[in-house]
């Protein structure tokens, strides 16, 4: 079952031409549809090149023409459809790779891993390209943006929504410890961070988190991330770990075999990077 | 052509490190992706090549071929520039056991030092295979030699 998406997978260069093969066929059937809809006043000489372009449509397209760009049109759009089949991090083996990384990394079984322990967690991102238009037309330039896609525990019954932004290069425009992560490729650690509960400086905390001053309902004493690459080498997105005790994040621990082993198979598992 | 399998341990892998990022101190380790598992060598009589196969987990990374010096070159990762493979020229089987092991052992590891890494993970990795060479490469030129 984990393996269903690279069953449908194609090519990029196969998805690129069945998209254009389905948009021109669109456009085709679009142009064919507009043409034999117009009115036509006048024939012969006096014709306009609309018109005359409408009489041709109408009298030299055969019905099989059309039924075919019709079905290519049909046949491509579900090609397409299928194949984007977009890999879905609930699959069992993700959940069962974080538990197991958590159970490592902290020795919680499972079966407290409920939405009111907020103490440890570990949220997979994924690395995203922006789209071209908003890079263009707007001030935000970040090639990339990271989106959460898990989140053991699953908080208050909602993924996690915040979205951390990096470009592949400008590793200083990264936001928050999960840009970081993915701009130096390394994993970090943060070193115990201010207790915002008891009078610590929310200015020194947004520092050394490398984001802005906001408000949160729980803020992590210490967070740490791990880059992970898909099988194919590229970069596919990090993984946070942050907890609410300072010491619980303990990059020696990362260098266990057992760690280290789960979040290589997590890795090998992933979707193609699209980069 | 038989392949010979070394695990390599913890210890022969780099240790985390502190290191200031934009004057934030964090706790720096070598990632997952590019610590490998262990080793595999094997001789192709036929070509006369030793060559030295860095395992990782899942990896099915293209390789990219690099010169790495007379009669050595290296398999890189395409997209990670990590070490996949090191590939050296022994001309005959009869060789004699000392070049063999001076080469696996001293001139393969000095190479890697020289290859331009394009990152710190990348020469955390070039690092690792060099130690793992200088370690078990008797082990790897004794079998050649055989």
């Amino acid at each position: 079952m984990s393996h269903l998406w690279r069953e449908h997978e194609l090519s990029r260069n196969w998805k690129r031409f069945l998209v254009i093969v389905n948009v021109a066929t669109a456009l085709a059937l679009t142009l064919y549809s507009t043409a034999i809809s117009l009115p036509v006043n006048n024939l012969g000489t006096q014709a306009t090149l609309r018109e005359k372009i409408t009489v041709f449509v109408d009298e030299k397209v055969p019905f099989w023409v059309v039924i075919s760009v019709v079905g290519v049109f049909v046949v491509t759009g579900i090609i397409v459809r299928v194949a984007d089949h977009r890999w879905n991090p609930q699959t069992p083996y993700v959940r069962a790779a974080l538990e197991a990384l958590q159970i490592d990394l902290w020795s919680q079984p499972p079966a407290t891993l409920d939405g009111s322990d907020h103490r440890h967690r570990i949220t997979l991102f994924q690395a995203q390209r922006r789209n071209w238009f908003v890079k263009r037309f707007t001030e935000d330039k970040h090639s990339h943006r990271l989106v959460p896609r898990a989140r053991l525990p699953r908080g208050l019954g909602r993924d996690p929504q915040k979205i951390w932004l990096c470009d592949h290069h400008h590793g200083n425009l990264c936001t928050g410890i999960a840009g970081q992560v993915y701009a130096s490729n390394t994993s970090l650690a943060t070193s115990p961070l201010p207790d915002l509960a008891n009078g610590g400086s929310k200015k020194k905390y947004a520092k050394m988190t490398n984001d802005m001053e906001r408000e949160e309902t729980i803020y992590s004493r210490v967070i740490g991330g791990i880059p992970l690459m898909s099988s194919s080498g590229g970069r596919w997105g990090v993984l946070v770990l942050d907890s609410c005790d300072p010491h619980a994040i303990d990059p020696n621990k990362w260098e266990e075999t057992s760690v280290q082993e789960k979040v290589k198979i997590l890795s090998s598992n992933l979707p193609e990077a699209k980069s | 052509m038989t392949t010979y399998r070394i695990a390599l341990h913890r210890d022969e892998k780099p240790k985390p490190r502190k290191r200031r990022i934009n004057g934030v101190e964090f706790v720096v380790a070598t990632p997952p992706s590019y610590l490998p598992d262990g080793l595999a060598y094997e001789y192709d009589e036929e070509d006369g090549i030793l060559r030295i196969l860095f395992q990782y987990l899942g990896n099915a990374e293209k390789a990219v071929r690099q010169e790495g010096g007379e009669k050595v070159s290296f398999l890189v990762g395409e997209n990670s520039q990590k070490l996949l493979a090191v590939e050296i020229q022994v001309d005959h089987k009869g060789e004699e056991l000392s070049s063999v092991r001076i080469v696996v052992t001293d001139q393969v590891p000095k190479a890697l030092q020289r290859v331009r890494a394009g990152s710190q993970v990348v020469k955390d990795n070039y690092g690792i295979a060099g130690k793992a060479l200088r370690e078990h490469g008797a082990e790897i030129a004794s079998t050649v030699c055989q």
